[in-house]
């Protein structure tokens, strides 16, 4: 599916497993160090779609840095597709909480923006972005500046960069955390739609129990600060998900599963 | 491979140049009423055209000495344009490297802000000792009156790059290199022409000033020599001359700023305005 949409590159495989081990981080606060993680073990699946779920400063944010690459680990061992790597800029595929969209640069070439990075022609990149927007519903949007779209118009956007980057798997870092309730509804039918359509390892970060179960395949449940993953749930739900799942008895029953184990924590 | 439309949240061109002139006409308004109070103040009291001339006498005084207040006005230009040509290519040199490496940002710029406690006036007879009556110390002193603001609009555009979209192209593989050019320096150009905007204000007046040290033509030489001559009808000839000239510098640098940046939200460039 992916190989009309995407042609690999790099030596990483679209559809890596991902793993931490045992990974410490540490930062300087101002009265004293401050343990953002202390021993977070996490393992992805290839191809899986996995959601990260925890209090807000439990270090989420700080472990997905890790895995792109931006911090590394006090100690623990970080491997993607079975490797262990240091230099891991350039290999997953990061979105931030913020979209990021420059804004200097039309949505088509904000979503080409990892292909000219990486060297390839302005002219095909840009054909490129434009297949993408257009398959997934945002052709009409190529040539608008960013400041032009709507909240929920420069999330997909921001995805669609992170999805043309064609990496070993995307890393989501809330994002869909500042959106309203509606559309971040209808962004969760599309992402999905998206994903199955190009078959990336996806792990996301969420402090929403309803969007972890709807979205993933597992969900880790983390601790407060120091961070580590305290619980996994698989959620066989089927796919493709469809939002009238989330009346059912056994999304209930996620939910509450979720609900439980993350009032545990506070406790 | 054609773009799609903009989506229809722009506002059509017209409307936004009928608003235009709809902010136009009240400051012309006051200037004309202005205008009138003055001329009409001059004939009320009968001031004696030696002390303030009225502005029909100023215009059609100046309109008679049209050629030598012409030339004086494109020698004063020719060192405006030049010194801020010369100030802009050091101050956006230095802006990078200031940007680009922590040694200089920690040990330079810190100097560099220290130096504008001195007054550069000051500087302007050193400046014609050093580099005699010509052009080359009018240009030098307009470049050193003007290179602070674009240095400062420069620095400061550069560093406040959004610190999430430089991560974001971190794990996109970007170099040192593509995150300059891609990132902060398109980024830095708002800041950057904010101040240009402050420096082109500087320029005709520290040319002018840079005249008076000492030179042969000029729009400061034409003042002085008006002056003397008890011409005060050419002496406001030549300072309405030469708010025009910085107005219009003004307005180039504004319409410079528009072509630069396309992708400015109309509203934004309005505040700017």
């Amino acid at each position: 599916m992916s190989a009309d949409l995407l042609t690999s590159s790099g030596s990483v495989t679209s559809g890596a497993s991902l793993e931490v081990r045992a990974v410490h981080r540490t930062f300087d606060g101002e009265s004293g160090p401050v343990a953002a993680l202390a021993g977070v073990s996490l393992y992805v699946e290839p191809a899986s779609f996995d959601a990260v779920i925890g209090p807000s400063g439990c270090g989420k944010s700080t472990l997905f840095q890790i895995l792109a690459g931006l911090q590394q680990p006090d100690a623990g061992d970080v491997l993607i597709d079975g490797l262990a790597r240091r230099d891991r800029l350039g290999i997953c595929a990061y979105m931030p909480q913020r979209d990021g969209l420059l804004e200097h640069l039309r949505t088509v070439d904000n979503v080409a923006l990892g292909l000219t990075l990486q060297g390839v022609g302005r002219a095909a990149a840009r054909q490129r972005a434009q297949e993408l927007l257009d398959r997934f519903g945002l052709g009409r949007f190529a040539g608008a500046w960013p400041w032009q779209l709507s909240g929920g118009m420069r999330h997909r956007a921001a995805f669609l960069r992170t999805v043309l980057l064609d990496r070993a798997a995307m890393l989501l870092d809330e994002p869909f955390g500042a959106l309203d309730g509606i559309t971040r509804g209808e962004l969760h039918t599309w992402l999905l739609d998206v994903w199955e359509a190009v078959g990336s390892t996806v792990a996301l970060i969420t402090h929403d129990v309803a969007e972890a179960v709807f979205l993933a395949d597992r969900v880790h449940v983390m601790t407060p600060r120091p961070g580590r993953v305290c619980a996994t749930f698989p959620i066989e739900l089927p796919r493709p998900r469809t939002p009238e799942m989330q009346e059912s008895a056994a999304f209930a029953g996620y939910e509450a599963q979720l609900r439980e184990a993350l009032r545990e924590q506070r406790a | 491979m054609s773009l799609a439309p903009a989506p229809a949240s722009v506002l059509p061109a017209r409307r936004e140049r009928r608003r235009g002139f709809a902010r136009l006409w009240p400051p012309l308004l006051v200037l004309v009423a202005l205008l009138a109070a003055w001329e009409i103040a001059t004939r009320l009291f009968a001031v004696s055209p030696e002390i303030l001339p009225g502005p029909r006498l100023v215009a059609s005084a100046s309109w008679a000495d049209r050629a030598n207040l012409g030339s004086a006005m494109w020698t004063t230009t020719r060192e405006a344009l030049l010194g801020i040509l010369l100030a802009t290519i050091c101050a956006v040199l230095l802006a990078v490297a200031i940007d680009w490496s922590r040694t200089v940002r920690r040990s330079l710029y810190p100097v560099l802000l220290a130096s504008q406690t001195l007054p550069i006036i000051v500087l302007a007879p050193l400046v014609v000792i050093w580099f005699g009556f010509g052009t080359g110390p009018k240009v030098a002193l307009v470049a050193l009156f003007t290179f602070f603001p674009i240095v400062v609009g420069a620095v400061q555009g550069l560093a406040a790059a959004d610190p999430e979209a430089m991560a974001l192209l971190r794990t996109m593989g970007a170099t040192r290199r593509q995150l300059l050019l891609r990132v902060r320096v398109p980024g830095a150009l708002g800041h950057f022409f904010t101040g240009l905007k402050v420096a082109v204000t500087y320029a005709y007046v520290s040319a002018i000033f840079a005249e008076y040290v000492g030179a042969q033509q000029g729009l400061g030489v034409y003042m002085q020599s008006a002056k003397n001559a008890l011409r005060t009808e050419l002496v406001f000839g030549a300072i309405v001359a030469t708010a025009l000239l910085t107005a219009l510098l003004f307005g180039g640098v504004a319409l410079l700023e528009r072509v630069a940046m396309p992708w400015r939200r109309p509203a934004a460039a309005d505040v700017v305005w």
